[in-house]
């Protein structure tokens, strides 16, 4: 009844079908034979896929963001991503060709890495793909010997383009006096385009507090986000957030991080003393900040830290993920259930009475095949 | 299905009458003219038939059961209601067309609707194919679709090796299910 080799001969077909595969099952039928490896392995497959992936997550709900979560105070990296039996907890490897890597930025499921022990650490970063583990290596623009690297960033939005770009923050060095501590430092822009392949330094400097951290802004609607500032790539101008509305109290414990997902931006307050998390979610039209979820973790004794956000076509599905000694939780806002995603009590590195993930360590992303 | 529907398609019937089309095994089969529409194919078979004066439109490439299937989804998709399911109702509705169905079926299905010309259904199927096959081996998509393993084993093996961990056993289904 059947054709033979029907697949085989309508190569159109076979190529429509394996633009539903996500990124891991594409992986794997690369062996299938030689026809599917060529397709597969194409870039043209590459890039369709990866700007069609974005739509089509849209129509599966079943499909969660992975996550990548740094051990503090090392640089080991694990890894919770869905698998067929349920989510999946591992060490993560980064390719054997980087040494030590760092993970500096990340937008739409590709990341920025510097290699602590590269042969050049500060004069490269690496475009790196987690799934398919390609990586491409990019030279800083390290003319200037007076502005160190304070900051990298990544901004790739594949329904936009193929190309992404990397934001690069820097400073004057300073030679720190005993009498004079700076609040403040003065830092430049440098934007670097993959299609042109150049680095342009942006006029405009930002005078920002001195302990505002530069690495890992969340690339969304446009702009690369950072602690209350932003820049806008379109405009090329440093702009700042509305004000979030949380008791600025100084006494109050909070913890607060800038989370994205599912295209939106969200900024996460774990207040510890009084056992409750607050999520924002700012406005695309950067208007302000309204408060999505505010719960009571009143439930269970409070956790040790907030590691992320993660928020889906339909509100059932949102979850945040907590970290507890020895765990880690997703607990979900409609029906405030939690589940245990990971126990980790067993393993070498668990610490009683420590914290051993925090938000700023935790990349959620989605897996792709973008090539770097 | 189609009948059951708003005042305009009762007026359709009398200005209208449906279209007979005729299958690859001598089915004959009625579509209304508004769901042949959604077909491409039909349309342009509609032409050359409308010269030849005869009422009957030969698809002889497709059979009539497949044929019958193809036109019980496109009269769904002419419903008013079908237009305003969410995402999630779509996909169950979908996930209730092609349950049950072998993996080849669902193949043969796309490549019908492929050359009838109806695009909306020709992704549904390729997603589905795609659902059905994407916890599974290697092995056993070789085996499914009857696709010979033309790598040497030093290339399968280098292969491997570049991908390893894509290649956990735990983490793949291969039942039969689908076949």
């Amino acid at each position: 009844m059947y054709e033979d080799e029907m697949i085989a001969n309508n190569e159109d077909l076979l190529i429509e079908i394996l633009l539903w595969l996500p990124p891991k099952s594409l992986m794997r039928f690369k062996l299938v034979c030689k026809q599917w490896l060529s397709i597969i392995a194409s870039r043209h497959f590459s890039e369709l896929h990866t700007r069609q992936q974005r739509d089509h997550l849209s129509h599966d709900n079943t499909l969660r963001p992975s996550l990548l979560l740094r051990l503090a105070e090392s640089s080991n990296y694990f890894h919770i991503q869905q698998s067929f039996q349920g989510q999946k907890w591992s060490s993560y490897h980064f390719s054997p060709t980087l040494s030590r890597p760092i993970v500096r930025g990340f937008s739409n499921g590709l990341f920025l890495l510097q290699c602590q022990n590269g042969e050049h650490p500060l004069e490269e970063c690496h475009v790196y793909n987690p799934v398919t583990k390609e990586s491409r290596v990019i030279s800083l623009n390290n003319s200037d010997q007076s502005r160190c690297v304070v900051g990298l960033n990544l901004a790739f939005d594949p329904l936009k383009s193929p190309h992404y770009k990397i934001v690069c923050v820097r400073t004057t060095r300073r030679r720190s006096s005993l009498l004079w501590r700076s609040w403040w430092r003065r830092c430049q822009i440098e934007v670097y385009e993959s299609d042109t392949g150049a680095w342009k330094l942006h006029e405009e400097t930002i005078l920002a507090p001195s302990n505002t951290h530069f690495h890992q802004g969340i690339y969304w609607n446009g702009g690369i986000h950072w602690n209350k500032i932003f820049f806008d790539l379109h405009g090329n101008c440093v702009r700042k957030h509305p004000e979030v509305l949380i008791p600025d109290d100084p006494r109050t414990v909070k913890f607060c991080d800038y989370v994205e997902s599912n295209d939106y931006l969200h900024y996460v307050v774990y207040l510890p003393e009084e056992k409750s998390v607050m999520v924002f979610e700012l406005l695309s039209d950067y208007s302000s900040w309204t408060l999505k979820y505010h719960i009571n973790l009143d439930i269970f004794s409070r956790p040790l830290s907030v590691l992320s956000m993660i928020r889906r076509e339909s509100e059932e599905d949102d979850m945040l993920i907590l970290h507890k000694p020895g765990m880690i939780m997703a607990y979900r806002f409609r029906d405030k259930s939690v589940e245990v995603i990971v126990n980790f009590e067993d393993e070498e590195f668990y610490k009683e009475q420590c914290i051993q993930f925090f938000s700023q360590c935790t990349i959620q992303y989605t897996e792709t095949l973008a090539p770097p | 299905m189609a009948t059951s529907s708003s005042n305009t398609n009762k007026a359709d019937h009398s200005k209208n009458p449906p279209l007979t089309l005729r299958s690859s095994d001598g089915k004959e089969l009625k579509i209304f003219r508004i769901v042949a529409q959604q077909s491409s194919t039909i349309m342009n078979l509609l032409d050359l038939e409308e010269e030849s004066n005869t009422d009957v439109i030969p698809v002889s490439e497709v059979d009539g059961s497949t044929l019958e299937k193809l036109i019980e989804l496109m009269n769904n998709h002419t419903e008013k209601s079908f237009n305003y399911l969410g995402v999630k109702e779509r996909k169950k509705f979908y996930n209730d067309f092609f349950a049950n169905w072998k993996i080849l079926d669902v193949l043969n299905f796309g490549l019908v609707a492929n050359y009838l010309g109806v695009q909306v259904i020709f992704d549904e199927a390729c997603q589905k194919m795609a659902d059905m096959i994407k916890s599974k081996s290697v092995e056993w998509v070789r085996k499914v679709f009857e696709i010979k393993n033309d790598f040497t084993p030093e290339e399968e093996e280098d292969l491997k090796k570049e991908n390893k961990w894509a290649y956990e056993r735990g983490d793949l289904d291969d039942g039969d299910d689908a076949i």
